[in-house]
Parts: structure tokens; sequence; C-alpha cells
């Protein structure tokens, strides 16, 4: 993620307290009560982290719902978080979580209403399905994308976000997981697999590939 | 050829930036590697594509976060120290519950029998026994009475099962441990001491005239005399039966 000069331009332009100091000086003032510290950090990691929480529920007001909770989260918890790994790292696992817990609760919630309406609402299938307006300016390639990243299941969806939208490093993913590099690898690897084999037909019948 | 092909598919996974002469020289030959990689390039001009759209800009305003963070109401862990309260507490009882296993006597253990014969007798009608050797303030074999019922037995030696055949009026006195002080000293033959006494057995302090067990040691001399007087009727009954008994007079 290129964000390190987006992020101090952002720290500048919106006439911070402490635009200058890292994240982990700005965690110990935060953590102090120093509300300054707290909006810097706010404003350094609103946009990275609306990126990957758009990428993953594909709807902007989802997004923002989330990315609120996410920094409502990680300062509330602030006094829990021990600096094994970086200040960015650790909301970005709050972030998925929280992208996670979404899923499955819009899953439920649409079996819910499924069964109610005696499974007889097909549209509800997909679990983000497209706003009107959107679908009119896509154009054919990214609607099959999305519906294909839409029929995954939501640890193969945040493993293509991460690595093959966000382009993430691969050493970063395995902080934010929590496992090794290798696990990593290989979890892409099944992810892409998965994911190819949703879009594959969705391509051909565009004609995209033959 | 197959090798190669898997091979290929294997490549293909490990994200490689562009063809080698060895791939294009197999792909030109590999119909199915051929799709393979023509699959590969439409997944990721795809990828290009989505990258390239812009993400729209979070309109989140910190004012909405601070405002949120003053008004919501402080989650503070509290499961944390909750726990560490119920395991150490857990922990404790089963600690007891072990204790209380260990420490627990058994029923085949003479000790624990009358323990339990003692729990028993908690009652109203508790009856309290008082000890008294003549000459002497306490028997030294009687320092802690232990009784016990005897097992009934058929003739041919088994126990009896049934506790409705077990005499009412029969209590065994179990020998208590020797106390060092005696340890070799010459003391009666016998080896094991028995009780008889009629039932009930009169509480102390219920009656103007207090009772005590008289204690014998294999002579019945010995027996009247602990009585405190001469061997009653009941003794003298029973002296052809047990040699080794006490005979209880009230």
């Amino acid at each position: 993620m290129n964000r390190a000069g987006t992020v101090a331009m952002d720290d500048f332009a919106s006439g911070l307290a402490y635009p200058t100091l890292s994240d982990e000086q700005l965690v110990a003032r935060a953590k102090e009560g120093d509300t300054d510290a707290l909006e810097t950090l706010f404003v350094r990691y609103r946009q990275p982290v609306f990126r990957l929480v758009y990428r993953s529920v594909g709807n902007a007001d989802d997004a923002e719902d989330i990315v609120q909770e996410v920094f409502l989260k990680a300062f509330e918890r602030l006094h829990t978080f021990r600096e094994q790994s970086r200040f960015s790292t650790w909301l970005m696992r709050i972030a998925l979580n929280l992208c996670t817990d979404r899923a499955r609760a819009q899953k439920r919630h649409a079996e819910l209403l499924q069964r109610e309406a005696g499974y007889k609402l097909a549209w509800m299938t997909h679990p983000n399905p497209p706003e009107p307006e959107e679908v009119v300016q896509q154009n054919a390639f990214h609607e099959a994308f999305y519906t294909a990243l839409n029929r995954l299941p939501e640890h193969h969806r945040q493993l293509i976000v991460m690595r093959d939208l966000e382009e993430m490093e691969y050493e970063q993913m395995a902080e934010i997981l929590n496992t090794t590099v290798g696990g990593v690898k290989l979890r892409v690897m099944r992810a892409r697999r998965a994911f190819k084999a949703v879009l594959e037909p969705l391509l051909r019948q565009i004609g995209e590939i033959e | 050829m197959r090798n190669l092909c898997r091979q290929f598919a294997g490549w293909l996974e490990s994200e490689p930036s562009g063809l080698t002469e060895t791939w294009r020289a197999h792909l030109e030959s590999c119909a199915a590697c051929r799709a393979l990689w023509q699959q590969e390039q439409a997944y990721r001009a795809l990828l290009r594509q989505v990258r390239s759209e812009p993400v729209p800009a979070c309109q989140l305003r910190w004012e909405a976060i601070a405002l949120r963070l003053q008004t919501r109401p402080q989650r503070r862990i509290l499961w944390a120290p909750r726990l560490a309260w119920g395991l150490g507490m857990m922990l404790a009882v089963g600690v007891a519950i072990g204790l209380w296993f260990q420490t627990t006597p058994r029923t085949q253990n003479p000790d624990s029998a009358v323990r339990l014969s003692q729990r028993e007798s908690a009652s109203p009608e508790r009856t309290e026994l008082r000890w008294r050797s003549a000459g002497s303030e306490a028997h030294p074999f009687a320092a802690e009475p232990v009784l016990t019922e005897p097992k009934p037995t058929h003739s041919d030696g088994e126990p009896e099962a049934s506790p409705e055949a077990v005499p009412e009026a029969r209590t065994r006195i179990a020998r208590a441990p020797e106390p060092a002080s005696m340890r070799g000293a010459v003391r009666p033959p016998t080896t094991q001491i028995t009780m008889l006494a009629p039932e009930p057995i009169v509480p102390l302090g219920d009656t103007p005239q207090t009772e005590y067990l008289p204690v014998r040691y294999g002579e019945p001399a010995a027996a009247a005399v602990v009585a405190g007087g001469m061997p009653s009727k009941t003794q003298h009954a029973m002296e052809g039966v047990d040699e080794n008994a006490i005979i209880c007079s009230f």
C-alpha cells in the first residue's frame, strides 16, 4: 500500500497537532489521554482502512459505518494494544474482523428473510447486490468481477482484496492474519483458485475468454 | 509432457511477471497450457482494471468519532478479571474436593467406621461412654475408644449379608494404636477386646447414678474390680462365650 505520501499530506493539510510523530509516539500519547494524538491517528489511517473495507463490502455507506466502528473499537481498546505489531496492522485486523462479522450477520439476515419468503427471493443470494445507479456506470468486467468476489466465502474474499486489489505484501498480510508468510501464500493460492472457478463462467458469458 | 504442464500450472500460481523462453516454447506446442495462460492474462487484466477504478474518499469526520467516543459507554474488558476469579474459585473447589476425598475415611477402615458410627450417633439420644481403668486416669490401650459392629457370620465363616441378623447389643472395641511408652511392656494376652452391653446404653448425666462400662482383660476377677463390684449375672452368663470379652453391667 503506497499510502505513506498521502498520509503525510493528509496530516499537514488538516492542521493536525502531531503531523510528524510516528505511530508509536502517537499511540503512547493517546494512551495517556491525548485526544490530538487520536485525531492524528484517525486522519492518518482513515482512508487506508476505508479502501480495504470498501473493497471488501463493495458499498461506500456500509464501508463508512464499518470504518467508524473500527476506530471506535480501536480507540476504546487502545490500552490493550501491546505494540507487538504495527498500529496499522492492528487496525487492519480489527477492520477485517468487523467485515467478517458483518458478512455473517448479513448472511444470517438474508437466510432469515429467505426462509420467511419461502426461498423465493433469488436476488438475495448475492450478499452485496450492486446498487442500480452503480450498475449503469459499471461495465461488464467490473460487474463480473464483483459478482464473483461476492460469491466467495468471506475468508477467501479478504485474501483476494488484500493481495490482488490492495497489493499488500505477504509479510504484512501474515501479520494481520496472525500467521506465517508461507501460510498466507498457500491461502492466497487457494482463494485465487476458488475465485477463478467462480469468475471463469462469468467471463465466458461476456466473451472475455473462450 | 504432462509433467511439464503440471510445472507450468505451478509456475503460474507463483505470480510470475512474464513468460520465459522455455515456457513460451512449451505454450506453442501445448493448447491446454496456452488456454491456462490466456485465462491468467484475462484475470490480471481484470484486476488491473478494478484496481484503477477510484475508491471514493471516506467522508468520516473526526468530530463524529470524538462525539461517539464521549457518549459511548466505556466498555472495558470486564470478563478478564471475572474469568481469572472464576478459574481461581474452580481451582480452590477442586483442591478442596481432592483433599476431602483424600481425608475421608473408607468404610473398610475400622477408624472410619467408628467415625461414621459416631457421626450417626450425633443425635439427641447420643450415647457417651466413659472409660475408667483401675487405679489410673486412663487406660493406655483405651485412649481412643474404637467401636465397630461385628460382622455376623454363617456357619461356614462367610459374612452375613442381612443387616437384620446383626446382634443389637454387641459392639466390638478394636484396639487403639499402642503408645510408644508401652512398647515391650508386659500386657494381657488378649489381642481383641469385646464389649457386651445391653441396649440402650443410658446416657451419662440422665440418671442420678452414673454408671461406667466395666473393662476386663481376660480375668473375671479383674473385670469385677474394674466394674467396681462383683460380676453381674450378665457377666457370669457371658463368661463361657468369650474369654476376651469386656463385660458391661448397668
